[in-house]
C-alpha cells in the first residue's frame, strides 16, 4: 500500500486590537474561518461521516489557535459574519434575476452555516478540530509560537523557546503532546531536531531539497520517512504534487470555471449600496462576495459571471485527477524504489478556500477518489508508526520559500530587523538568568518580555516587507512589539516595574496566557 | 457600524486606565470614567489603512497570483501605497545598544549578511591606538582564506558572496598605517547550506518504534505478523486520545535494510528490496 500524506498549514500571525474597535487587519482571520477553516472541517466531517478515509496532517499554529480561542475575535468575528450574512440577504434580492443569483444564494446559505457552526461549538471552532482528531480524520499538529523563522534567530536558546512555548501551547488547546510540527516556512538547519526532541515531538517537514542534498544521500528521496540522527522524523515535500496545485502552467485553480479573486463586490457595488459594509473609514475593499469567473486571459471588466455548480463540478474533476495522478505516480515510484512510497503534499491551508475557493471541493474529491485505492491517505504519525525502519539522514539547511533558502526573511526590505531581534533575543535571556526567584510582578514582567519577543520574531513580518503587500502594518508591528519589549527589559533593568504600565501591555499582546518565560533560561 | 465609544463605555475604570496607560494618557488616575473614554478617543490614531488579502506565507499559487489567467490586469494585493503616508510607522526603537558586536547570518548558499554595532567603547579605543588615518575592514575569514574589505562602519551591515557548504566568520577591524589590525569585533562562525547532491553514499537505518508492540498487544494478535491494512485497522480504531505517547526514543542504529527486511519488526509493507 502506497500513502499519500497531505499536510495542510494553517497559519495567521496574531493580530488582535482591543484598543481599536474594528481593525482591518483582523479580517485576516475572518476571511480564513469562513472560507477555509470551516469549509475544510465541513467537508472533512462529512466524508468521514460517509465512511470515506480521510486522513489530513493539519498544523494549527499557536497564535491561530489563541486568536480562535479569544472570546473577543470571537464575538467580533460573530459580528463580522451577521453583517455580512445581512448583506448576503440583500443580494439574494437584489440579484435575483440575472446571472449571478446561484451565487447569491450560495453565499447567503454558507454563511448560514458559518453561523450554525459558531453556535455547535459555541464560538471556538477548535472544538471542532479536536473532534476530528479524536476520530482520527485530522492529526493536529504544532508550528513555531509565533511562526519565527527558526534559521535566522541568534542562538538555539531564541529556537527553544519558539519550540517550547508552542508545544505548551499545544497541550493547553489539544489536551495532549504534540507529535509533529511544521517548522516556520519549513525553515531548517542542521540542529533543529534535537530541541524538537527535547520537547518529544517525532517528525517534521522540509523542502524537498532539504532531503535531496541531506547527508548521507537519500535512498528513497522524498518517498520515504528519514531519520535524524537523534530519532526524530523528517518528511520531504514531494515537487510533483506540488506542482500541480501552484503552477501556473500546468495548476488547477486557474481552471476559466473557478471564481475570479479580485472582482468583488466591494469594488463593484454601488457605493452607496454597499458603504454601510465597508470598514468605517468608507474605503473600498474586498468583502468576500465575489459574483465573477476566471473566465480565460481577459480584462477584469471582460469576466463573466461565476456559476457554483459547474465550478464545483469542475473541482470534482480536478480532485480526481490530482488522486489518479499520485495512484500513477506511486506505482511508477514502487516499481523504481522497491518499496511502498509516501507522497508527501504539504500546502497553505488558505490556499484551499481563501485563494482558491473551490479548493475545499478539490480536496474532498481528492479524499473520495483514493478511498479502497492503492494508495492511502495517512498521518505523519501513523506512517511513523506503520513504516518505523528509516534511513538516518541529516538534512539540509533549507526553506520553502522562494529559492530555497533565508533570502524571503533576509534581504534589504526587511534586514534592518534583524539587529533588534538578535539582541533582544540576548537580553530576554539576561534578564531570565537575572531574576531566578522573581516576585509576582517581575515575573509578569518576564512573561511579557517573551510574549513582546515572540510577536515581534513572527516570519509573517518579514515576509510582508519583502511581498510589499502592507508593509506599514509588518513594520509598525515589529517596531511596536520591540517597543514594549524594550519597555519590559528597562522596568527590570533598573528593577522597577510599573504595575500600570505592565498592565496595559498585558492587556494588548495578551496571546500566551500560559507562557513560561524558564524557556529562555 | 457600532460606534468606537460604545466600545470603550462597556470597559471598566481599571481596564480604561490600562488602556489609558498604554496610550500614555496625562492625569489618567484624576481622570472619572467619561473623561478618559474622550481622553482615549482622542488619543485614537485616525485609522485609514488598506488592509491585503491575509498574508499567504509560501510563494502565492501563480495559477491564482497573476502568471495565470486571473489576475494579469490587477496587482497581487490592495495598493499597498496608501499605507505610505497614513500608515501609523510603529513605536520607536532605540538606535543603538551600546554594545560592540557584529553578527554573521545565512542568506542563502551564496550570500551572508553581517550586521554589526560599534556602540560600545572599543571603537574609540582603538582609534586612539590606530591613529586618525586607520582604515575600516571587514574581515571574512572562510574556508578559502582570508580577505579584507574596507566599509564604512556607519552602514551598520553588508552582504558577502560565498561559497556553498563552507564555514565562515567575520571580524571589524581597524587596520592602521602599517597594516596592523585591531580587532573590534568577531562573530561566531556560520555554515553555508550545500547547493548539491551529497557525495557520501554511507547508508546508515535506525528503527524507531514506539507503538508495534502496543499495537499487538491491543490487536492480541500476539505477533508482528500484521499486514499493513489490519494495522491501519487497528490504528484507525483507535481514538486519538489514545495514541500511546510513552516515551518514544528508542531509536537504535540498524544495520542496512537489505537484513532488517527479513527481522522481526519489519512489516510486510515496509519491505526494502535488496540492492
Amino acid at each position: 500500500m502506497s500513502h499519500l500524506l497531505l499536510v495542510l498549514h494553517s497559519h495567521l500571525p496574531f493580530v488582535r486590537h482591543p484598543e481599536e474597535p474594528v481593525f482591518l487587519e483582523e479580517g485576516w482571520l475572518f476571511e480564513a474561518i469562513t472560507e477555509t477553516y470551516i469549509p475544510l472541517l465541513e467537508r472533512f466531517e462529512r466524508l468521514h461521516h460517509n465512511g470515506v478515509r480521510v486522513r489530513a496532517t493539519m498544523t494549527w499554529s499557536p497564535p491561530l489557535c489563541e486568536m480562535l480561542a479569544d472570546p473577543l475575535l470571537q464575538g467580533r468575528y460573530r459580528h463580522y459574519l451577521e453583517r455580512l450574512l445581512e448583506l448576503a440577504e440583500q443580494e439574494v434580492h437584489a440579484k435575483a434575476d440575472c446571472a449571478m443569483a446561484a451565487a447569491s444564494v450560495m453565499y447567503r446559505d454558507h454563511y448560514r452555516y458559518c453561523l450554525q457552526q459558531l453556535d455547535r461549538w459555541q464560538g471556538n471552532i477548535l472544538r471542532w478540530v479536536c473532534l476530528l482528531a479524536d476520530q482520527g480524520v485530522i492529526e493536529p499538529i504544532t508550528c513555531g509560537a509565533t511562526h519565527g523563522f527558526l534559521p535566522l534567530m541568534s542562538s538555539d536558546t531564541a529556537r527553544r523557546a519558539q519550540i517550547a512555548v508552542a508545544a505548551a501551547n499545544y497541550r493547553k488547546h489539544f489536551g495532549r503532546d504534540p507529535r509533529g510540527i511544521w517548522l516556520p516556512e519549513c525553515g531548517y538547519i542542521p540542529g533543529v531536531e534535537e530541541l524538537l526532541k527535547e520537547e518529544g515531538i517525532r517528525f517534521f517537514f522540509v523542502d524537498s531539497h532539504g532531503i535531496y542534498y541531506g547527508t548521507p544521500r537519500p535512498r528513497f528521496g522524498v518517498y520515504a520517512a528519514t531519520y535524524c540522527s537523534n530519532g526524530v522524523a523528517a518528511f520531504g515535500r514531494d515537487p510533483e504534487s506540488s506542482r500541480s496545485v501552484w503552477s501556473a502552467q500546468s495548476g488547477y485553480p486557474g481552471d476559466p470555471l473557478y471564481r475570479e479573486f479580485y472582482r468583488d463586490l466591494g469594488y463593484d457595488g454601488e457605493y452607496d449600496y454597499i458603504c454601510n459594509f465597508l470598514h468605517p473609514d468608507g474605503v473600498r475593499r474586498n468583502l468576500g462576495l465575489k459574483y465573477h469567473r476566471i473566465t480565460g486571459k481577459v480584462e477584469l471588466h471582460e469576466k463573466e459571471a461565476y456559476q457554483p455548480a459547474p465550478a464545483f463540478a469542475r473541482a470534482m474533476e480536478h480532485g480526481a485527477d490530482f488522486a489518479r495522478s499520485r495512484i500513477a505516480q506511486c506505482r511508477y515510484l514502487r516499481d523504481l524504489l522497491g518499496r511502498d512510497p509516501v507522497v508527501v503534499s504539504p500546502y497553505d491551508a488558505e490556499l484551499f478556500g481563501h485563494w482558491w475557493y473551490e479548493g475545499p471541493q478539490f480536496l474532498e474529491s481528492v479524499f473520495a477518489t483514493l478511498n479502497g485505492s492503492s494508495v492511502e491517505a495517512i498521518t505523519g504519525s501513523e506512517y511513523l508508526e506503520l513504516f518505523p525502519i528509516n534511513q538516518v539522514i541529516t538534512p539540509a539547511a533549507s526553506s520553502w520559500g522562494d529559492a530555497g533558502y533565508n533570502g524571503v526573511w533576509l534581504n534589504p526590505s526587511n534586514d534592518w530587523i534583524y539587529r533588534h531581534l538578535h539582541i533582544a533575543e540576548d537580553r530576554m535571556q539576561e534578564m531570565v538568568r537575572r531574576y531566578p526567584q522573581p516576585d509576582a510582578l517581575q515575573a509578569r514582567a518576564l512573561k511579557q518580555m517573551g510574549r513582546e519577543l515572540l510577536l515581534a520574531q513572527s516570519s509573517d513580518w518579514a515576509f510582508i516587507m519583502t511581498t510589499g503587500t502592507s508593509p506599514a502594518y509588518a513594520t509598525r508591528r515589529t517596531r511596536d512589539h520591540l517597543h514594549r519589549f524594550t519597555g519590559c527589559y528597562s522596568m527590570l533593568a533598573q528593577g522597577q516595574v510599573d504595575e500600570q504600565a505592565l498592565a496595559g501591555i498585558e492587556w494588548r499582546d495578551n496571546i500566551f496566557s500560559e507562557i513560561d518565560y524558564r524557556a529562555w533560561a | 457600524m457600532e460606534h468606537p465609544m460604545a466600545n470603550l463605555e462597556a470597559m471598566n475604570l481599571k481596564d480604561l486606565r490600562a488602556l489609558a496607560s498604554t496610550l500614555d494618557i496625562p492625569n489618567r488616575s484624576k481622570l472619572r470614567k467619561a473623561e478618559l473614554v474622550l481622553a482615549l478617543l482622542a488619543a485614537q490614531r485616525p485609522q485609514r489603512r488598506d488592509a491585503a488579502p491575509a498574508p499567504v506565507r509560501h510563494e502565492a499559487p501563480e495559477s491564482v497570483q497573476g502568471q495565470g489567467s486571473s489576475a494579469s490586469s490587477m496587482p497581487a494585493q490592495a495598493p499597498a501605497a496608501a499605507h505610505g503616508p497614513h500608515g501609523d510607522p510603529g513605536l520607536p526603537l532605540p538606535d543603538s545598544y551600546g554594545r560592540d558586536c557584529v553578527v554573521l547570518m545565512v542568506q542563502d548558499p551564496q550570500h551572508i549578511y553581517a550586521w554589526w554595532e560599534l556602540t560600545g567603547p572599543a571603537l574609540a579605543q582603538a582609534r586612539a591606538e590606530a591613529g586618525p588615518d586607520a582604515a575600516m575592514v571587514l574581515l571574512l575569514r572562510g574556508s578559502h582564506g582570508e580577505e579584507q574589505r574596507e566599509v564604512d562602519f556607519a552602514a551598520g551591515n553588508y552582504y558577502f558572496s560565498v561559497a556553498p557548504e563552507s564555514t565562515y566568520a567575520v571580524a571589524l577591524a581597524l587596520r592602521d598605517a602599517s597594516g596592523r589590525l585591531i580587532i573590534l569585533a568577531q562573530s561566531a562562525a556560520v555554515q553555508t547550506p550545500p547547493m548539491g547532491v551529497s557525495d557520501c553514499v554511507d547508508e546508515e537505518w535506525m528503527a524507531v518504534d514506539e507503538t508495534f508492540s502496543e499495537l499487538v498487544r491491543r490487536a492480541q494478535i500476539g505477533d508482528g505478523s500484521l499486514s499493513s491494512a489490519e494495522r491501519l485497522r487497528a490504528m484507525g480504531e483507535r481514538t486519538w486520545s489514545q495514541t500511546p505517547v510513552a516515551p518514544w526514543f528508542s531509536g537504535h542504529l540498524m544495520a542496512p535494510p537489505s537484513s532488517l527486511a527479513l527481522s522481526s519488526t519489519a512489516l510486510s509493507s515496509a519491505h526494502l528490496s535488496r540492492r
